[in-house]
């Protein structure tokens, strides 16, 4: 009886097993298709729904002049990106040209997954000199470049008229100075009895009107340096920082002083004092400047809410300019069986002509090719002086430090800068501490194992 | 009057210690008046809940219909009373969404089968039997619960790109069927609330091992079947690292990873994430409401027996 | 009663050993879907995360072998120590307020009464919810310049904290935010208190019970496998706490919110470090494993199956 049962019950969840088994067969689905003698090139890309939709139709033009490309387009959202690209690395399947921001492209290099395109640079009589070198910078290493980038949106310098012509304040100019900054900014700070920083009675934790959005929030504010002659950076790689340098500890002390004793920038380590994201004054319309990259240009016209133009980054005391880019860029996989085709396309992703066209033009960010940069310029839309953006891709750098574990000595001081800029840390002090942590936290490029 | 009969054990509010025992000797008016101040506390709470549960929903539901330039506005601007539709057809129309629900539905429905059937399956067998190892494989099965999924991304990837399982459903929907260790510890818990008895009574009776599964132990488990229907429904549903891992061209995209594509590292398009977002919330909130009916008609059954 | 007798035991050689292995048969009958499962496709990735924690690697190359080093880099980072420390903040406040809501609003709601299945829908609705578009949603909510939580309180003239810029305020905050998601505890709970007998509340009302009684004495230990069973699964949900501290916060202000996932996350995909990640992962698994044998062990005095002893 017990053996007649028992042969039953296996039975039947065998039965069980096997449905599952089929359902789950069932699911898979076929690969791929005719393969005849074209060539399939993985791309991978990370973009946003809006610069999808242009980019496709730049796509589909290439894929109509070059028939014999296959290309598979495997698009991975910006919150996924460092996963995946982990995860290919690991296994080995990296998509044939992938869209890398700068950390990520130095990352791949430093692992060596992707390939070097000096020679494939040199054969193709590919002329690199026509891409703003701060853009370039990311994808070299040793002076061998290993990716192309497509755009470069640098920092400018946001105004909203609105609050000028209220206050009765003339507008930011190019040929401006820190001093005429801070001047302005203090100008333009209100607290909510309506008295400015300069009046007796002004009351400092009542602010409802900033002048100006911004302080150098963390590791990565080379450029609010720059300009007073204080770059922490310590060499061109930029793999050895040093913020309580005198010079640097200057330059560091007249945005403390901004922001501790003008009162005229807040310092919210919440909105990371970042012009453009959710929260921040600017946006809010209730900080009459901020410093911001391209994208704000696409965000605030979409609100429509706020009248402004921009201007460069302003001069520092010696006439000295600097801003950072934001910038994507495609490299290559190393294992890939086509680098030909691959870097074929690359060239064709990252043409003055095909950014232009589908990454400029609608909007998403500034060609990184010199000869694609015109197409920025827009009469339609606000701001009216993008030749500023223009002006300033020609200073402008990547941002720094790209070397290994320069993201972890930001996390890791960065609090260091809120307690100095609220006033808790002394400046010298809290300086040497963050330079303490960043050498102990970021590698050395040429200190191999 | 009704209400007297039906089972209401379990009142926190107003009734003292000991005013069941005076039950039928107290006046009838202070019993409803009793009944009364308790309907209003328990009513105040539960509005009070139900408000703040609902703030979420509030705020992108109107961020969804308003204006594209109000969305954007800072301080931000509450119900403005100027209602548009732009946003959906908009944020529709921005991507194949169509395309990335039927792939969801595909994913939750077959994964909800899956779950459901294999973790009734080896939950049944944790419940019901003893056997050697039984306590430390448990352990082992739980122990897969406490791993943070980004640790073993990596692994897994590496080992589904070798069985050529990337950019298909494989990755997501083999797990399901093979038994999910938190649908799999509430059958075990389930299925240990039935008094043994009726199982004894049916093995004498001649009932398989399966038999005692199908026929007992799942029917009379059948809150708990709902219940993990639902959530299993709601985990495929919202399932965001995994297809946005293992899933890589557009056509394959479910509905989250969909969603995040408006979602850049510099700039989110939230007037077309909120309003797609919320047009993702209806299916399953429809398969919940479903749900607790079926949960509510199986307690009426008990009420009414 | 129900342990398997010892192969030894001769007296009685026949039924129950024989009853004992039929059922250890159909033990692992019944659970070979998980056990091939789990053989396939998640011991490889454990096991290689456990071997992991002992190397360095790079992704690309072999892994090199560090033996214990990552385990003894621990005893000196800080960022370690807060993020352990947070992580058992964040549980030892999370899991109890989780469970005694959800009890609390089960039972409200497990009432004949009209509306209760409109409430039971709305408690529901957080869950449904999820991803980027509710975190953000958080942020708005909560910011603390122009939330509409702080517009509220000031409205109130109640004091406007700074949420989660504030470093005091930040783990409250996210602890809070988590009271959003006890729906789907509710929902398990209703299940279970569907799963009561009615027989035995009636029972205890000719006995003359009153209300509280019944709760105490039928209600709570009937419901007991299921607290069981959410207070594990919550717990252990707990120490994975993640995304809203990803998203909102990045751990911050000042390592205020850094969580052990969310640090073990920055280790492997921000910092290259997988070996240290892998590491931190092994040590999150043993508080996991030592908090849940704890409950186990304790569950023997408190969780009541009908009809069945022990475990």
């Amino acid at each position: 009886m017990n053996r007649r049962l028992g042969r039953r019950d296996h039975a039947s969840v065998a039965v069980v097993l096997l449905l599952l088994l089929t359902m789950l067969a069932g699911c898979a689905s076929p690969f791929g298709g005719d393969e005849e003698e074209r060539i399939t090139l993985r791309l991978g890309t990370q973009m946003t729904a809006a610069e999808l939709e242009s980019f496709e139709q730049g796509l589909a033009k290439i894929r109509e002049e070059h028939p014999e490309w296959d290309i598979q387009l495997e698009q991975t959202p910006q919150e996924g990106f460092v996963e995946k690209f982990n995860a290919q690395i690991a296994s080995n399947t990296l998509p044939d040209i992938i869209q890398v921001g700068i950390p990520h492209a130095q990352q791949g290099i430093r692992q060596g997954v992707l390939l070097d395109l000096t020679e494939l640079i040199e054969d193709a009589g590919f002329d690199p000199t026509d891409f703003w070198p701060g853009a370039l910078e990311g994808y070299e290493k040793d002076g061998r470049l290993y990716g192309i980038p497509l755009s470069a949106s640098p920092n400018v310098l946001f105004y909203n008229k609105t609050i000028f012509d209220a206050e009765n304040v003339d507008y930011p100019t190019d040929d401006w100075t820190f001093e005429d900054l801070r001047t302005a900014a203090i100008a333009l700070t209100h607290d909510r009895n309506g008295n400015t920083p300069n009046d007796p009675g002004f009351d400092p934790d009542n602010v409802v009107q900033w002048g100006l959005n911004a302080a150098p929030a963390h590791l990565y504010s080379r450029a609010y340096f720059i300009p007073f002659g204080g770059d922490p950076c310590r060499n061109p790689a930029c793999d050895e920082m040093s913020f309580s340098a005198p010079e640097v500890l200057e330059a560091m002390s007249w945005w403390v002083d901004l922001v501790a004793n003008n009162h005229a920038a807040p310092y919210d380590p919440y909105s990371g004092n970042q012009t453009g994201v959710p929260g921040d004054p600017f946006v809010a319309g209730l900080a009459a400047m901020g410093f911001s990259g391209y994208f704000l240009v696409g965000q605030l016209n979409a609100s429509g809410t706020i009248v402004y133009d921009i201007v460069q980054p302003p001069a520092g005391p010696t006439g000295v300019r600097a801003t950072e880019f934001s910038v994507h860029g495609f490299g290559i996989a190393k294992n890939t069986k086509h680098p030909e085709a691959a870097f074929e396309l690359l060239r064709i992703l990252t043409s003055a002509e095909f950014t232009s066209e589908y990454w400029a033009k609608p909007g998403h960010g500034v060609p990184a090719a010199k000869s694609g940069a015109q197409a920025v310029l827009n009469p339609r839309f606000q701001p009216d002086n993008e030749q500023a953006i223009i002006d300033a891709m020609a200073y402008g750098s990547a941002f720094k430090p790209f070397v290994e574990g320069a993201l972890e000595s930001w996390l890791a001081t960065v609090d260091i800068f809120i307690s100095v800029f609220k006033g808790e840390t002394p400046l010298a002090e809290g300086m040497a501490e963050a330079d303490r942590i960043i050498a102990e936290t970021m590698v050395r490029a040429n200190s191999g194992p | 009057m009704k209400q007297t009969h039906a089972p209401q054990p379990q009142g926190t509010t107003g009734a003292a210690t000991g005013a069941g025992i005076r039950r039928f000797s107290s006046p009838r008016a202070r019993r409803s008046m009793l009944h009364v101040v308790e309907r209003l506390l328990v009513y105040g709470v539960l509005t009070f809940f139900a408000f703040l549960f609902l703030l979420p929903l509030i705020s992108m539901l109107d961020t969804a219909f308003k204006p594209r330039a109000l969305v954007y506005s800072f301080p931000p601007t509450w119900f403005s009373g100027d209602v548009t539709l732009d946003n959906f057809r908009f944020g529709w129309n921005a991507l194949p969404f169509d395309r990335f629900l039927l792939n969801t539905l595909f994913v939750t429905s077959v994964s909800v089968c899956g779950t459901v059937l294999s973790s009734s399956l080896v939950g049944f067998g944790f419940a019901r039997y003893h056997a050697r190892g039984a306590g430390l494989l448990f352990m082992v099965m739980l122990a897969t619960l406490m791993i943070p999924p980004t640790t073993t991304l990596i692994p897994r990837f590496v080992l589904f790109a070798k069985l050529g399982w990337i950019n298909s459903y494989l990755p997501l929907l083999d797990p399901t069927f093979f038994g999910m260790p938190f649908f799999i510890f509430l059958f075990r818990q389930f299925f240990r609330s039935i008094p043994r008895d009726y199982f004894d009574a049916a093995e004498i009776d001649g009932c398989s091992p399966f038999g005692l599964y199908w026929r007992i132990a799942l029917p009379m488990a059948r809150p708990a079947l709902v219940t993990s229907a639902l959530f299993a429904t709601i985990g495929a549903w919202n399932d965001f690292l995994d297809p946005l891992i293992f899933l890589s061209t557009m056509d394959k995209f479910t509905l989250q990873v969909g969603l995040a594509t408006f979602n850049g590292a510099y700039y989110s398009q939230l007037h077309l994430l909120m309003p797609m977002a919320l047009v993702g919330i209806v299916p399953v909130l429809v398969v919940v409401v479903v749900g607790q009916r079926w949960i509510l008609s199986g307690l009426m059954r008990q009420v009414e027996k | 009663m129900r342990t398997p007798a010892p192969e030894t035991t001769r007296k009685q050689p026949g039924r129950l050993s024989r009853a004992a292995q039929r059922d250890q048969r159909r033990f692992y009958l019944f659970i070979l879907p998980w056990l091939i499962g789990f053989v396939l496709f998640q011991a490889g990735p454990m096991l290689f995360a456990i071997g992991i924690s002992f190397t360095d690697w790079l992704l690309v190359d072999t892994p090199v072998w560090r033996g214990l080093a990552h385990y003894r880099t621990m005893r000196s980072d800080a960022a370690f120590h807060a993020a352990l420390r947070n992580t058992l903040y964040y549980s030892a406040a999370s899991v109890p307020l989780a469970i005694a809501l959800s009890l609390g609003l089960a039972l409200l709601l497990n009432r004949r009464w009209a509306g209760m299945s409109v409430f039971r829908t709305i408690f529901f609705v957080p869950s449904l919810v999820s991803g980027v578009a509710v975190v953000l949603v958080w942020g708005w909510l909560f910011n603390p310049r122009y939330g509409a939580v702080n517009g509220l309180l000031g409205s109130l003239g109640l004091p406007q904290p700074g949420w989660l810029s504030d470093p005091r305020w930040a783990m409250p905050t996210i602890i809070l935010l988590g009271v959003w998601s006890v729906g789907g505890i509710v929902v398990v709970y209703l299940a279970g208190l569907q799963n009561v007998p009615t027989e035995l509340y009636d029972a205890a009302r000719i006995d003359g019970a009153g209300r509280w009684q019944m709760l105490r004495a039928i209600t709570l230990p009937m419901v007991s496998p299921v607290t069981f069973f959410l207070m594990v699964m919550v717990t252990i949900g707990s120490l994975q706490v993640f995304a809203p501290v990803y998203v909102l916060t990045e751990g911050g202000p000042r390592n205020a919110t850094l969580t052990l996932p969310l640090y073990i996350y920055q280790n492997a995909f921000r910092f290259q470090k997988y070996g240290y990640a892998a590491a931190l992962t092994v040590v999150l698994i043993v508080i996991a494993l030592a908090l849940t044998l704890l409950q186990l062990a304790l569950a023997r005095r408190w969780v009541y199956y009908t009809g069945w002893s022990g475990r």
